[in-house]
């Protein structure tokens, strides 16, 4: 399990990480969503050991990552939000290297190295240096550099940014085909991405834990449960008229609210110039939008 | 895990386009060099091409009454045609225009000299335009009797100065007239023979030079490529965030940028050991101990490389604080390495080059050895634990970055809290002193060279002591923090003092001389820091700056 205690972060005077307390089980995926700036890759940084807290602190097993980083960091495969690898090397070389560094022995190595190059379908290019692969073949071959040592955490920061849909799927079931026992940090600001993958989530905004749940669980978090998208002759005027009704987004003269069938009966008794009326099923990135907004 | 990374850095630059362009051009620049600078300074010293002066051979026929170590040194001149002339042969010739000046050396000049006793030298020239010529070259050459480089080489064969008088004429003069007559002109001049060696030593410095001068241009090439080459990795790790794999690595994080250092520095010292056997194989060093203050140079140069990488965000501004830190550390160890042989040996010995032309010339003493390493070694230490301290700093790879003033007090704090913390944190701010006052000392030499900047200097001086020892006396909240930061900075720096003058001056009066300024560091910063507890810490600078600024004037006035 992986526990966060009253965690801070701060770089000069910017607060990065606030008071941040969260639990990870043991084998779960666990997503961190949140807008540009929350600090979700501060927060795996901080569990990867790559970041120092400023105060607070992360166990993983009840072992404190301040006092136990490098026994700990053995335990974690990291994947960045870019790949950032070394180009002059074979592909090959470069696992190799890694390996060495997370003093693998050879004969598992051999085993474990050919395993993933299959897996991520660049066995077949693992002797071609790195500075010749596409962004997406250098993304998985960074899957296979933080997979070799066999780690039993897993943290990816951004798994699928600017890739192309039929990579990121690739991405995506080689997380789930990966699970099995591992126990996975998703960090993603991809919303169908942390519904697909994730058993819970924790939603990030400024550096505070917002909130967290499964995927079902939060969006029942919208208020009241129902979404219905509203399209108005003057949306301005409409959303004048409206109070107490929580309006999670407009688009054109589309408005998308949160409300019981008595508030919008209500609505529509005192509103005119309403033109049509469709029920939303909430979706992640309604959730996303309605609890970071502001 | 250093290892490891020692192995991968290593496979990474020997691997690299860069390095093997960078050492191909270092070896064609190497074998250029010697060639090229062997044949500029005999170009210099035959005033063929670069001087305006005449520089034909045997250009200017001159006399002089005896072969003795004068006549030796004139001999050197290519330009004289120099001829052993009885007097009366001498002054005909002369007279006739044959020769364009005779010299009358006293007839025992070797033995005065020997005895360290006056000597008179007479001078007589005819009024032909070579005539002028001849004394301009002959000035020198007397002159150069005294200059800081001839007194130096004396200096170290343990003979202490002598004078001679030189007296000129400068038109003709006819036999019946006296030289105690002529124009008279003193020229106090400190050298002698070697009482050692039974003869004066007579060879020419500047042919001396030559060969140590080369051995430094080359030797420092590799140095400063390798430091180019760290600040290569570290940087690019970080603009190119392949560093932050690094960082997640089980390993301390010290233990990556030490393992970069040393993976640099390995591949320096294979580098020297090669031009090293390479010169000397072709002749050009004498010795293969060479090495070591090479490797020591190397040391330094790696680790402010190593501080200006940590420290640097991206490549552009890495490459704008090489230049200026490699000017000025090439300036530094170059131009202080030359102090050797001059009047200032150790005060030379700050640069690890010095040893190079000691050893080159085969006097470097023990004593040197340590003085000429203690510095160099200490100040890398130094410099190696403030770019891990940087490094460890999460800020310095992700930013934003603090200000450097900021992070002191932090740093002391490292060092501990305690009085004898306070100590050791006294000795490490001379450092600090000594860096500033000379970069305060070296702009006011070339911008405010007057007796305005030297007040300026003199008064700043204080200032930047007192402050550094307040910031050393910061992590400390007692009210002795002043007087153990005080203490700690007082004997550094006598170590220091004791160290570049040991040699010059009486070692037990130097020791005596150093106990008043220990004192006064004592007591300027014990008021400074006990005020600081009474939080009346201006009212402490001030009395602070005012004791030290009457010491020093008793001293300077005294002097």
């Amino acid at each position: 399990m992986i526990e966060s205690v009253k965690l801070t972060k701060r770089f000069g005077n910017l607060i990065a990480i606030d008071d941040l307390s969260l639990k990870i089980k043991k084998n779960e995926i666990f997503g961190i969503v949140g807008p540009n700036g929350a600090g979700k890759t501060t927060f795996i940084r901080i569990i990867c050991g790559i970041l120092r807290p400023t105060s607070g602190t992360v166990y993983i097993d009840g072992k404190d990552i301040r006092n136990n980083a490098v026994e700990l960091k053995r335990r974690i495969g990291y994947l960045p939000e870019e790949p950032n690898l070394y180009l002059r090397p074979t592909a090959y070389e470069l696992v190799r290297y890694f390996a060495d560094l997370y003093e693998v022995e050879k004969d598992f190595f051999k085993e474990r190295a050919e395993e993933l190059f299959k897996l991520v379908g660049l066995y077949e290019r693992r002797n071609s240096k790195v500075e010749s692969f596409s962004k997406g073949m250098r993304q998985r071959l960074a899957f296979v550099r933080a997979l070799i040592h066999d780690p039993d955490i897993l943290i990816f920061d951004e798994p699928t940014m600017g890739l192309d849909p039929a990579t990121s799927k690739n991405i995506r079931d080689f997380i789930l085909k990966y699970r099995k026992d591992k126990t996975i940090i998703v960090c993603t600001h991809y919303m169908e991405e942390a519904d697909y993958l994730c058993d819970r989530i924790g939603v990030l905004n400024r550096g505070k834990l917002v909130t967290s749940g499964t995927p079902a669980e939060l969006k029942k978090l919208i208020k009241k449960e129902n979404i219905f998208e509203i399209e108005a002759e003057n949306p301005e005027n409409f959303i004048k008229n409206i109070k107490n009704v929580s309006i999670i987004e407009t688009k054109g003269d589309k408005i998308i609210i949160s409300c019981s069938y008595k508030e919008l009966g209500e609505i529509l008794e005192k509103t005119d110039g309403i033109v049509a009326i469709h029920s939303k099923i909430p979706t992640l990135e309604d959730v996303f939008i309605e609890l970071t907004k502001g | 895990m250093i290892k490891k990374i020692i192995k991968w850095e290593l496979k990474r630059i020997f691997s690299s386009k860069k390095f093997t362009i960078a050492f191909i051009l270092q070896f064609l620049l190497i074998i250029t060099i010697i060639p090229v600078f062997t044949l500029y300074l005999e170009t210099l010293q035959s005033g063929k091409f670069f001087s305006t002066a005449p520089g034909m051979k045997e250009f200017i026929p001159v006399g002089i009454n005896e072969k003795c170590e004068l006549s030796e040194i004139i001999k050197e001149y290519d330009q004289f045609n120099l001829r052993i002339l009885e007097k009366e042969k001498g002054m005909e010739m002369l007279q006739k225009g044959k020769i364009v000046a005779y010299i009358i050396a006293d007839e025992d000049f070797d033995d005065k000299m020997l005895k360290m006793e006056n000597i008179t030298v007479l001078i007589y020239y005819n009024n032909t335009d070579k005539s002028y010529v001849a004394k301009s070259y002959l000035d020198s050459i007397i002159n150069g009797f005294s200059d800081g480089l001839r007194k130096a080489r004396i200096k170290e064969h343990d003979i202490t100065p002598v004078n001679i008088e030189k007296k000129d004429r400068k038109d003709f003069v006819t036999e019946t007239e006296k030289p105690k007559q002529k124009e008279e002109r003193k020229t106090p001049v400190p050298t002698a023979p070697s009482v050692k060696r039974g003869k004066i030593d007579i060879k020419r410095l500047k042919f001396s030079l030559n060969r140590e001068y080369i051995i430094l241009l080359v030797m420092l090439l590799p140095l400063f490529m390798s430091g180019g080459l760290l600040t290569d990795s570290v940087v690019s790790e970080k603009e190119k965030k392949t560093g932050e794999m690094l960082l997640a690595l089980p390993t301390k994080r010290r233990n990556i940028i030490i393992g970069k250092m040393l993976a640099i520095f390995f591949i320096t010292v294979i580098q020297i050991i090669l031009w090293v056997f390479v010169l000397y194989g072709i002749g050009r060093i004498h010795s293969l101990y060479t090495v070591f203050p090479l490797i020591l140079a190397a040391f330094l140069v790696i680790n402010l490389s190593l501080l200006i990488s940590v420290y640097s965000q991206n490549y552009k501004e890495s490459a704008l604080l090489v230049t200026v830190i490699y000017v000025l550390i090439f300036a530094f160890m170059f131009g202080t390495s030359v102090l050797y042989i001059s009047d200032l040996r150790s005060l030379s010995l700050l640069s690890p080059l010095s040893m190079v032309i000691g050893l080159e010339e085969g006097n470097l003493t023990v004593l040197n050895t340590v003085y000429g390493i203690l510095p160099a070694l200490s100040f890398s230490l130094i410099t190696m634990a403030l770019s891990v301290y940087l490094f460890e700093k999460d800020s310095f790879y992700f930013g934003p970055r603090p200000k450097l003033l900021d992070l002191i007090p932090d740093i002391f704090s490292k060092i501990g809290k305690g009085n004898f913390a306070s100590f050791i944190l006294g000795c490490i701010s001379v450092f600090g002193a000594i860096i500033l006052e000379i970069g305060i000392g070296v702009l006011i030499y070339f911008f405010l060279n007057s007796n305005i900047g030297l007040g300026i200097f003199f008064v700043s001086t204080v200032l930047i002591e007192e402050y550094i020892k307040y910031l050393a006396m910061l992590p400390n909240k007692s009210k002795f923090s002043g007087i153990f930061v005080g203490a700690g900075f007082g004997v550094f720096e006598n170590v220091l003092s004791g160290y570049m003058l040991f040699t010059i001056l009486f070692p037990v009066k130097m020791i005596f001389l150093r106990v008043i300024p220990l004192l006064i560091h004592m007591c300027s910063s014990g008021i400074l820091g006990y005020l600081r507890y009474k939080k009346r810490t201006k009212t402490g600078f001030f009395i602070a700056f005012i004791i030290h600024l009457i010491y020093n004037t008793v001293i300077v006035v005294s002097t």
